[in-house]
């Protein structure tokens, strides 16, 4: 363990003086879910919102990074509840909501660094955690946890302006099973600010 | 300077953003009414044939007045029985019927309306804990139920309509060589709880409608598919 920590510090410290440039990054977050995540909420969201702080390598196009987002998933439905292992049938609104907090380290290599369309590939890795609520009359249901997860993402940044530049971008957020809870996943498209 | 302010701008709105689209979920006291039904057995289920139901009135568990008037509730009885034998397709058995020990039937219906005031009651099928007397022929007219133990949850001034469907040869065989003065252990086949409807003009109309939808539910649980 003493080993791997030593590893890693020498490693931080190696990045941090070969660092040249850091970005601040606000992005307002859309997101499609999918699989199971599809399955208990299908509608597309457009609550979200992200932070991100990335170091960029001199030498090298690649930069670290480190974030903080947050979506919202939001479905109201009237199906009917049938468990014969349960045995119970119900009939009413369900209001289900599900709320996702990627916590990410980052890594993404820049393709045309200096210019005005820069392109990049990346990979987040990190925990996300999730609050999924179904309000149904009077009773909530509520399941949460912290996932271990992984976002692979594309996207591009744009020089616009001299004080901020704009980024889109492409995620494929994908929290893995974890205890009870069924894995999630959602595409995430991010609009955002880059300073 | 100017871009630290922009960033605090931008951060502040999109989080304003965000908090003032964040989904309020129930907009009305009807977006709470619900129907709900629990079942103890499916082959139960098929099996049952015929039924009984206390028709003189409903009983009341109540620490306010948002209960069904006499009149009311004779109109909601009159219902439940005409779809025992539309929805459910059960045959009936009368009162002389079963006084005289002529016919005996497979389920013993009451129902019970429930208005409580920010308390919580408790519903536990398939075992109940049994009413003081249950109406049934030697076990006393029916009382106020009881509710005790195991799953629990609450209401609120809104109220609950029950249907207990008292399964006769289990609760019979339960309860043999009981004394007098103890409570006998009611079976039920199935329960159905109507949530929200009471106090809310104590509707006849809406009451009648969630009657019809947890019979329904009764013949989807028969299925016994999802």
């Amino acid at each position: 363990m003493k080993k791997y920590i030593i590893t890693l510090l020498l490693g931080l410290t190696g990045f941090y003086a070969s660092a040249q440039q850091s970005d601040f990054i606000l992005t307002y977050q859309m997101a499609l879910p999918l699989g199971n995540t599809s399955d208990y909420i299908s509608t597309f969201s457009g609550r979200g919102v992200g932070l991100e702080w990335k170091k960029h390598l001199l030498t090298t196009p690649v930069s670290f990074g480190f974030s903080v987002n947050w979506n919202v998933l939001y479905q109201k439905v009237d199906d009917r509840y049938n468990s014969p292992e349960e045995g119970i049938v119900a009939d009413g609104k369900q209001y289900r909501y599900h709320n996702t907090v990627p916590i990410l380290l980052h890594a993404n290599y820049y393709f045309n660094e200096d210019g005005i369309v820069n392109p990049f590939v990346g990979v987040g890795l990190g925990t996300y955690y999730i609050n999924q609520r179904t309000s149904f009359g009077q009773w909530a249901f509520i399941e949460q946890n912290w996932h271990f997860g992984v976002a692979p993402e594309v996207g591009v940044v744009a020089d616009v302006s001299s004080s901020f530049n704009m980024l889109f971008t492409i995620r494929y957020n994908h929290a893995f099973k974890a205890g009870n809870a069924t894995d999630h996943s959602y595409l995430g498209f991010n609009v955002g600010f880059v300073f | 300077m100017k871009t630290l302010f922009l960033k605090a701008f931008m951060l502040s709105s999109l989080i304003a953003l965000l908090q003032s689209c964040y989904p309020g979920g129930a907009e009305y006291t009807s977006d709470l009414d619900i129907a709900i039904s629990r079942y103890d057995s499916v082959e139960s289920l098929r099996a049952y044939r015929t039924y009984y139901l206390v028709e003189d009135s409903i009983a009341v568990t109540s620490n306010t007045k948002d209960t069904l008037t006499l009149v009311q509730q004779l109109a909601v009885l009159a219902n439940v029985d005409t779809q025992l034998q539309g929805i459910l397709e059960l045959e009936k058995v009368t009162k002389s019927e079963l006084e005289s020990g002529t016919k005996v039937p497979d389920l013993f219906i009451q129902l019970s309306q429930i208005a409580v005031q920010q308390s919580g009651f408790v519903w536990q099928p398939p075992y109940y804990p049994g009413y003081p007397g249950w109406g049934y022929p030697g076990w006393g007219y029916p009382g106020y139920p009881w509710y005790g133990g195991g799953y629990s949850y609450y209401s609120y001034s809104n109220g609950t309509i029950l249907l207990d469907f008292i399964d006769v040869e289990q609760t019979t065989k339960e309860n043999e060589g009981i004394g007098n003065d103890e409570v006998p252990v009611l079976i039920l086949g199935w329960q159905g709880a109507l949530n929200g409807v009471l106090s809310r003009a104590n509707s006849v109309p809406l009451i009648n409608e969630g009657v019809d939808v947890l019979f329904d539910q009764y013949n989807t649980a028969k299925a016994g598919t999802e």
